[in-house]
């Protein structure tokens, strides 16, 4: 937390760059988590195929 | 001499006292209402902040005083070893999908914040500060001042991205399809670390149990790979 207060000393920094710093923390945050949610979801089906889907092979 | 070193241990005492009371104050309405966004550590600051600027206390004056609780972060890095004790088993079985996704997923998202941040700010350390947000905040800080970042522009990062992952990251989830738990709550242990981690636990175990496996491996896995590859990058950017 002390770290955190910290950001005190970064005024200038946040009034200039303030939005450019949210914005790169928002849009890389969704990245990692639609690359991890969708690798992992597929590479999972592809080794485990659902019931359904093995039952429809069979049929 | 002792006079003023005595009123020095005072001052810092009542500083370490008063961070410590905000902070569990916050936690325990935040446990009371059960809301991610009342995050403890984001008011404490919030709170911190004015009354530091009101009472004319510089930021250093702060920190030193309050320098064993930064001391804190090191035990706390030790103490991530026991839910990777915990879910050993998990790791084993899954091993072979979990840890080269997290690492893949980690590498590109280090090297797309660093360019993004040279590219739009220009300030080589708060590249290096902005890689290292998707960590938990132990492991983050102490990355960040091993590589030469500004930790409080890590610890604001790490904050923004635990809430941006914990209260939309469910919800954009479902939106691109990922609809599995396991994947669901991997990506958002993977992103938003242990306060993505701690709003989907509310769903279930499983929840519980991939988000925080997620978090301690992406955390192992950055502080492994993140060292050689932001040296890699800055060096890059100085030969330029």
């Amino acid at each position: 937390m002390p770290a955190g207060v910290g950001i005190i000393n970064h005024y200038d920094l946040l009034r200039q760059h303030g939005f450019t710093l949210v914005a790169i923390i928002f849009v890389t945050t969704f990245v990692l988590l639609t690359l991890t949610g969708l690798a992992y979801q597929h590479l999972v089906r592809k080794e485990q195929p659902p019931e359904s889907a093995t039952n429809r092979q069979i049929s | 001499m002792t006079e003023l070193s005595l009123s020095d241990i005072a001052a810092s005492l009542v500083m370490v006292l008063f961070t410590l009371i905000i902070y569990q104050a916050f936690a325990w309405l935040q446990k009371k209402f059960n809301q991610a966004w009342l995050n403890p550590m984001l008011l404490a600051i919030a709170v911190i902040i004015p009354l530091m600027l009101y009472l004319e206390i510089s930021f250093e004056h702060y920190y030193s005083a309050t320098l064993p609780l930064s001391q804190l972060l090191e035990p706390a890095v030790v103490a991530l070893g026991f839910p990777l004790y915990q879910h050993l088993k998990t790791i084993r079985q899954q091993a072979k999908f979990i840890i080269p996704i997290l690492a893949l997923g980690t590498m590109i998202v280090i090297l797309l914040s660093f360019a993004m941040t040279v590219f739009l700010i220009a300030i080589p350390e708060i590249a290096v500060s902005l890689s290292l947000k998707s960590v938990t905040t132990p492991i983050g800080i102490a990355l960040t001042e091993q590589l030469k970042g500004d930790t409080s522009i890590t610890a604001f990062a790490i904050i923004l991205a635990g809430l941006f992952g914990g209260l939309l990251g469910p919800s954009w989830l479902h939106f691109i399809g990922v609809d599995s738990p396991k994947a669901q709550s991997l990506a958002i242990g993977a992103a938003s670390h242990a306060l993505g981690t701690a709003s989907v636990s509310k769903i279930s175990h499983q929840h519980a149990a991939y988000s925080s496996l997620a978090l301690i491996l992406s955390a192992v896995l950055t502080a492994i790979l993140s060292p050689s590859l932001i040296i890699m990058l800055t060096n890059f950017l100085t030969n330029i």
